[in-house]
């Protein structure tokens, strides 16, 4: 029965709805900001999540970070020791499916050695009718940067738990491994 | 001289930022080689451990994987408070071995002794033991 914490930035192109999907995991489906509030600064908050088939879980600390590009400054340091990312990009804008990786690749680097992967997540999938990005660029995308795809809609509140499911179970394999590894090692 | 910091010497674990019960803080005064206190995730961690008196010490090693930055500290007071630096060091990593490291420190007299993993090569590091040579002084 451990209890393990990571430490998880939420990033993507401004308005995809990074906070939009955070809050709505976060308060478990019952808040989705309609109106539109730009993030100035990093948003913290914490949430934990059940290990399936263990006593274990995992708390998320979730960093809503800014996606204006006036606001980068100070983000370096939010990523420093982050060990996922979740990469949100708005199925019906294919720019900000573009600059997805531009966001993955600077997160991986400021994250340094604690850095372990992450998931490329679709956003605003109610929004069909006027979508750009298909699920198999998505997903093909993600396979050639090790990421996992997931497509979701904060609005309806649909499939918001799984990605942040895969990156706590994610996490919870690779402690469990490493600690496999520590008990060879001794 | 003994290794002071086991459990069977009477020194013991007071705090400690992580604890998986199969690898929990107890292990590193456990005397046994084999087992660890892993840390569970995010940094900075660390692990007080108090000696039942006032210990003249003159070594400290410490084995451990994974570890980037680490800073000891020891406080002489009846109470784990008013911490000086011991040590502060940044250990190498080679993949698949533990790291073995001789502090080289000054003889001092220490009451608890406070652990500090400021960084690590991976998210999660290992803690194996610390061995510490030194004689209670009568208090
Ligand atoms: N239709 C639809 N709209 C959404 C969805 N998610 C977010 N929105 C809307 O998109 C807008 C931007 O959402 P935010 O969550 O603020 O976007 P953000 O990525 O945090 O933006 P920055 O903080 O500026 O980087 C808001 O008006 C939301 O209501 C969704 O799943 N579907
Ligand atoms: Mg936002």
């Amino acid at each position: 029965m451990v209890v393990l914490r990571a430490k998880c930035a939420i990033i993507g192109d401004q308005t995809v709805g990074k906070s939009a999907v955070t809050q709505a995991f976060h308060s478990d489906g019952s808040h989705f900001p309609k109106a539109y509030t730009m993030t100035t600064h990093p948003e913290l908050c914490v949430k934990s999540v059940n290990i399936p088939d263990t006593q274990d879980s995992v708390e998320l600390m979730l960093i809503d970070l800014p996606g204006e590009e006036a606001l980068q400054e100070n983000i370096t340091s939010y990523l420093e020791d982050c060990n996922m990312v979740v990469v949100v990009f708005d199925v019906t804008r294919s720019q900000t499916f573009e600059n997805s990786i531009t966001w993955l690749n600077k997160a991986r680097t400021a994250a340094g050695a604690s850095f372990m992967g992450g998931v490329l997540l679709g956003n605003k999938a109610d929004l069909d009718a006027r979508r750009e990005v298909i699920r198999e660029q998505g997903e093909e995308v993600a396979r050639t940067n090790d990421l996992d795809y997931f497509e979701c809609s904060a609005k309806n509140g649909s499939e918001i738990d799984t990605p942040f499911h895969f990156i706590a179970s994610m996490f919870h394999a690779y402690y469990k491994d490493k600690v496999g590894q520590f008990i060879t090692m001794a | 001289m003994p290794n002071v910091c086991k459990e069977s010497e009477g020194a013991h674990v007071v705090l400690a930022t992580s604890w998986d019960p199969e690898h929990p803080p107890e292990a590193l005064v456990d005397g046994e080689e084999g087992t660890f206190w892993s840390t569970t995730g995010m940094y900075p961690q660390e692990i007080v451990i108090t000696f039942p008196a006032a210990t003249r010490v003159t070594t400290l090693e410490t084995k451990s994987a994974c570890i980037k930055n680490i800073v000891i500290q020891k406080s002489s007071n009846q109470s784990p408070a008013g911490w000086d630096d011991l040590t502060s060091t940044e250990l190498t990593h080679s993949e698949g071995h533990v790291q073995l490291e001789d502090h080289k420190i000054d003889p001092c007299i220490i009451r608890h002794i406070r652990i500090i993993i400021k960084s690590g090569y991976e998210p999660f590091v290992a803690l194996y033991s610390i061995v510490m040579e030194g004689t209670p002084i009568e208090s």
